[in-house]
């Protein structure tokens, strides 16, 4: 009898745990065609877990694929055709027992390329993996949580980027290629994370770049043949500029005068970080 | 004959009862689909479960059907649909000549566009038929049980590390508690409403020395740390001090640390249980909300009161105002071994040595001869 006892309460004690982590398992597909081709604003909303946003060349609009748990998220799926906005993304339950497993959330979005976007990600605790070539982007907002986040630009922007706005708070987000997005203005805000910005690729015009760093790090990749002119307003705040020399109060690139095109930086800071590092040299 | 129909009417039976069955299940799972996926399904007018047809479909080319068209099986769209088209557990295919003017939905299925239009949107929705458990959202009976006995185990754990290490402070701050009450709130409750202001003001401090705003974040740390600590010696004597009145008795061959555990687990299951009681009647949220009320007026009184008395006392360094450190006991004289007669006054007053002083002795010295 007692034996008997011990293997059911033994049983008992090894469903525990698996029932304590029960978890379902959805997926949802959403596309749209692609009818015509007027600005589409698209706004990605995940907040843990893995997230993809790539540029696809068929005959979708956009191609969402979700997969989440149904007892620990919900998804958010809105698009309006009228005044073509896309939002997409999961929203978490706060007080499910059984703690934060989002492992196995994912989120890719697919988007048109040819077609003018603003594109506002915010991606929280999520893995972001975030393939921007060739999209037409007029703006482009990435907001970071606490992981990292990686976008690149391998291929030109077919639209004028008129803001880049990267807010990174503790999390680390990379952005390559930017010489490729064609932008007017970057906007960094870095609280204690990192914040990498690759100006590699080809340029078609000047650039303006505001960053703020509280307690986190602005590492900065600048083209040689790119003038550089830095205004900084900072309290103990760490600068490592190599090359870089002061005139009139700025610091300029030896090439600040003659080069074709130039970024002007504009750096403030309390206890943060700043380095500047030269490509193709 | 008979027999052998009798044994196998059940199964024939049973038989009978498969179809009903199955349709039963699916249906279930279909309502279950559609309750579950309504946040897939935004923006779309779903059809009720018992509108979805069984069986597959095809709209023939040339052909236009009024929407929405919902099936349990596979849609194959070759026509026109004006509206909107669903498929339970089967695929939506439109082929060339398909149009679906609406949006195209399958649960547990795909959507094939192979070269038709759909107007809409193409949503795939799988796994949205299985029965999800909702997550909890209010915490039951048991939760706040164990929840009451956590705090119950840490404030016993922490107020036995404060008896160890620091019991004198702790008597200090009770003996204020227990005899100087009134001050004591009064002093806990201004005390309360300074924190917040006090912290604003140390910041406004340290900002205004420009090189203290780098002590600002570990200002405010050690000054939360600071009232925190403030805050649980407070409490821990008003629990002794409750236990110790609840307690009255004090167990014989007891030592004065072990008096003053006892006092300490007395109270902390007198404002523990008060919680208990509250969290037992959890299934009754009105009496429950009285409890909590209760429980939560009775620890706050303490805890102002503890916070007070320990202000007054200095985090029980002095003794507050008006309240005796220690009793002074004024101590029986020996037994005297003369007859009461011949026994000498008792002295009032005495000091180590004689006022007048003492005669020094004189060194004895060597004497030459």
């Amino acid at each position: 009898m007692t034996s008997h006892w011990s293997i059911r309460l033994g049983a008992v004690a090894a469903l525990l745990p698996i029932a304590a982590t029960a978890q379902s398992w959805r997926t949802f597909d959403v596309a749209r065609q692609l009818r015509e081709s007027t600005t589409l604003g698209v706004h990605v909303a995940f907040g843990a877990g893995r997230v993809s946003v790539q540029p696809t060349d068929g005959r979708n609009l956009f191609d969402v694929h979700l997969r989440y748990d149904a007892e620990r998220a919900e998804p958010i799926y809105r698009y309006d055709a009228g005044t073509r906005r896309l939002e997409v993304g999961v929203r978490h339950f706060s007080n499910v027992k059984g703690g934060r497993n989002y492992k196995g959330s994912e989120l890719q979005v697919a988007l048109a390329r040819g077609v003018p976007m603003q594109l506002e990600l915010d991606v929280g605790a999520a893995e972001g993996d975030i393939d921007l070539t060739g999209l037409g982007l007029e703006k482009l907002t990435i907001k970071g949580g606490a992981t990292e986040t990686r976008v690149r630009f391998d291929a030109p922007n077919p639209s004028r980027l008129t803001l880049l706005r990267v807010d990174a708070g503790a999390a680390k987000i990379s952005l390559q290629g930017l010489g490729h997005a064609n932008i007017e203005r970057v906007d960094g805000n870095v609280g204690v994370g990192k914040l990498e910005l690759d100006f590699g690729g080809p340029w078609r015009g000047d650039m303006e770049l505001s960053v703020t760093s509280a307690l986190g790090a602005v590492v900065l990749a600048v083209p040689a043949d790119i003038g550089i002119r830095v205004e900084k307003t900072s309290f103990l705040h760490s600068f490592d500029a190599p090359g870089l020399r002061k005139e009139n109060g700025y610091w300029v690139s030896e090439n600040w005068a003659t080069a074709k095109y130039k970024l002007r930086i504009r750096a403030t800071g309390t206890l943060g970080s700043l380095e500047i590092s030269r490509m193709g040299r | 004959m008979r027999w052998t129909a009798g044994l196998f009417a059940p199964a024939i039976i049973a038989a009978g009862a498969l179809p009903a069955l199955g349709q039963n299940q699916r249906d279930t799972s279909l309502v279950r689909a559609l309750a579950n996926a309504r946040h897939e399904l935004v923006g779309i007018a779903v059809p009720p479960a018992d509108s979805f047809t069984v069986g597959d479909r095809e709209i023939p080319v040339g052909t236009t059907v009024a929407g929405p068209v919902a099936i349990v099986g596979t849609l194959r769209v070759a026509g026109t649909i004006a509206g909107d088209a669903f498929a339970y557990g089967g695929d939506i295919i439109v082929v060339d000549s398909g149009h679906i003017a609406g949006s195209a939905v399958s649960f547990d299925g795909r959507v094939r566009v192979n070269g038709g239009l759909v107007d809409g949107d193409v949503r795939t929705i799988q796994g949205a038929g299985q029965a999800v458990q909702l997550p909890a959202t209010t915490r039951s009976t048991g939760d706040y049980v164990a929840l009451t006995l956590g705090w119950a185990a840490i404030v016993l754990i922490v107020g036995i590390g404060v008896l160890v290490f620091g019991g004198k402070t702790l008597d200090s701050v009770a003996v204020a508690v227990d005899e100087d009450f009134g001050r004591a709130f009064i002093t806990g409750l201004g005390a309360t409403l300074a924190i917040a202001p006090a912290l604003a003001l140390l910041v406004v401090g340290l900002v205004l020395t420009l090189l203290g705003i780098l002590l600002v974040p570990f200002a405010i740390v050690a000054y939360v740390l600071a009232v925190t600590g403030l805050i649980t010696l407070g409490s821990l004597a008003a629990v002794r001090i409750t236990g110790q009145s609840l307690a009255r008795k004090r167990r014989a061959g007891l030592s004065e640390r072990g008096a003053a555990l006892q006092a300490l687990v007395v109270g902390v299951v007198f404002y523990m249980g008060l919680w208990l009681v509250a969290a037992l009647l959890t299934s009754a949220p009105a009496a429950a909300t009285v409890a909590r009320v209760i429980a939560f007026a009775v620890t706050w009184a303490a805890a102002t009161v503890g916070l007070g008395a320990t202000i007054l006392t200095r985090a029980g360094t002095r003794p507050a105002h008006g309240t005796a450190r220690a009793p002074i006991v004024a101590q029986e004289p020996p037994a005297s071994p003369f007859a009461p007669e011949l026994a000498p006054p008792p002295a009032h007053w005495e000091t180590p040595t004689p006022v007048s002083g003492v005669v020094a002795a004189r060194r004895p010295t060597s004497v030459k001869r």
